[in-house]
């Protein structure tokens, strides 16, 4: 079986009287990618803060690497790197010396520095001050001192944040390799669902402060997978048309449209509407996304 | 904690801040040496009340005489030190690799008296050599042991200050915000030389004013050796004042949420 690195159960925390965090649970394990998906002021970053130990809860209980009390809360967040809101440097300092800083805060030596530089794509920066480098630059470096410390859980909020589309695929492949080649069990946020959706092997939807959604990648790529989007002038006699076609996996929305997931021709069902006198007002392929997933659900 | 002071050394260092500081520090009593010869030679002579410092013996009161320069110094450099942290988001490094927010206070403490100490100790130092050359190293009057004089004193001087940078730091973990904090410890700084005085002049409340360091670094003369009379008061409202600060600065930053 495997292990639950991290458990966080019926979670409360308020601001000023305002529940921020409404009785959320949720547990990852070893492995995982987490991707937690939720718009801006959702909760994500309060979570993370409170897993970290940078907030106090009001109720509910976490447990890390199977341990709940302080001390055992402690010696948990010793396993974790985060980089939490914005990449937290040092801006007078060079790549290397917020480097040497983390690895002193965190008891470790300073000999992997080069290799983690290397590893982020940073070892030529030199004497450049952290404060003239580029947001992408910032991200790499974070992850890189998220990593002095040999963790087994990244917590890393919003990484993409504000990054080019060469920066998102740069962090996009560090988090995979990082997964894949050390297996580093990961907790993610983004706003940037697509994105997000490349990554995460599983995924829980945050709204109002409440996890409303829990989701593997296999449960996703159901309920995202490629449709033909049907809109007709009166579904029920479509129904029967489709039933004429053998064609049952189809979900009915309302009166007039319908989502075929069994693979169909499309010019075919066209042409067996018209024959059968049913008015066709829209007819496509579609590939929904997590974005309009995460809308269906948050809206709905 | 030596894990947390290697950090510290590593981010003074690397730092702009801690150098300026440094700099401010030598220049001080260079700058006052220059002030002293700038009067000696328009007035004629130096007065020991007037002017505290007035040969190498008297440097000792160096940090005296520049009591109010060093505490803005210091009001100025511990609110971008540590509200910095909070601002950068650096304070989140350590803490969430489990370091306790008591370790985390106490370092930053350690490192302020520290520099507190290395201030004290240059600003005499450079004082005594420079008034000492320029104006002989001379005696305090009425001192019979100077020994025991001077480190009295430099203790107490150190203990004063220390007091005042104590109450800095407890004031930035506090605010958490560099601008905040600059703006509440210059109210104090302020406040505190000003607000004594006035139990000075309720009945009954006169030995209140004494319960503030600050009292002592703007009205006690040092440059009498009945001062050492004073020094163990001195002492413990120093200490005092460091205690309460730091558990009040503590327990307002161990319930504080960070952003």
């Amino acid at each position: 079986m495997t292990e639950t690195i991290l458990k966080i159960q019926d979670l409360v925390k308020q601001y000023a009287g305002r529940t921020v965090i409404d009785h959320v649970s949720l547990e990852i394990k070893r492995g995982m990618i987490y991707g937690l998906i939720g718009e801006n002021g959702a909760g994500k970053s309060t979570i993370m803060r409170l897993i970290m130990g940078l907030t106090h809860y009001d109720q509910g209980q976490i447990t890390l690497f199977g341990q709940h009390d302080e001390l055992g809360l402690q010696a948990g967040r010793r396993k974790i790197g985060q980089s939490i809101e914005t990449p937290a440097l040092y801006p007078e300092l060079t790549a290397r010396q917020n480097m040497a800083v983390q690895a002193a805060n965190a008891g470790v030596g300073e000999s992997e520095v080069t290799d983690l530089l290397r590893q982020m794509g940073l070892s030529d920066t030199g004497k450049k001050l952290v404060k003239n480098f580029s947001l992408g630059m910032r991200q790499r470096l974070a992850i890189a001192q998220t990593l002095i410390s040999h963790p087994e859980l990244l917590i890393l909020d919003e990484p993409i944040n504000g990054l080019d589309p060469a920066g998102i695929i740069e962090i996009r492949t560090i988090i995979q390799r990082l997964a894949s080649e050390q297996g580093i069990t990961v907790l993610i946020s983004s706003h940037i669902l697509d994105e997000l959706s490349q990554v995460a092997t599983d995924y829980g939807i945050l709204h109002h402060g409440q996890l409303i959604q829990e989701l593997s990648q296999a449960e996703l790529a159901e309920k995202t997978r490629r449709y033909v989007d049907l809109v007709v002038d009166d579904a029920k006699q479509a129904v029967v048309v489709l039933d004429q076609m053998a064609i049952t996996d189809y979900t009915v929305s309302d009166a007039h449209r319908l989502q075929i997931f069994a693979a169909v021709s499309v010019p075919e069902l066209t042409r067996q509407l018209v024959a059968a006198d049913i008015a066709v007002e829209r007819i496509g392929m579609t590939n929904q996304k997590l974005e309009d997933y995460f809308m269906s659900v948050t809206e709905g | 904690m030596l894990n947390l002071l290697r950090a510290e050394r590593l981010k003074l260092q690397g730092g702009r801040k801690f150098w300026l500081v440094v700099g401010l520090v030598i220049i001080l009593p260079i700058f006052q040496l220059l002030n002293s010869l700038s009067k000696n030679h328009y007035q004629g002579g130096l007065t020991l009340q007037v002017d505290q410092v007035v040969n190498g013996a008297s440097a000792v009161l160096m940090s005296l005489k520049s009591n109010l320069l060093i505490l803005l110094l210091f009001c100025a450099f511990i609110s971008f030190y540590i509200g910095e942290e909070f601002e950068t988001g650096t304070i989140r490094n350590p803490l969430s690799l489990g370091t306790s927010r008591l370790k985390f206070y106490l370092t930053k403490l350690a490192v302020a008296l520290g520099l507190t100490a290395l201030t004290v100790i240059v600003v005499t130092g450079m004082s005594m050599v420079g008034y000492g050359l320029v104006f002989g190293f001379g005696k305090m009057a009425g001192v019979t042991s100077y020994g025991v004089y001077f480190w009295l004193v430099l203790v107490t001087l150190f203990s004063l200050l220390a007091a005042g940078v104590a109450v800095y730091v407890a004031i930035s973990f506090m605010t958490q915000k560099i601008g905040s904090a600059l703006i509440w410890s210059f109210v104090y700084t302020i406040g505190m030389g000003l607000v004594p005085g006035v139990f000075q002049k309720i009945n009954g409340l006169e030995s209140v004013t004494w319960w503030f360091t600050e009292s002592y670094l703007f009205y006690v003369n040092f440059t009498r050796p009945q001062v050492l009379d004073l020094v163990p008061k001195m002492l413990l409202v120093s200490w005092l004042t460091i205690l309460i600060a730091s558990l009040i600065g503590y327990q307002w930053f161990k319930r504080s949420d960070i952003k």
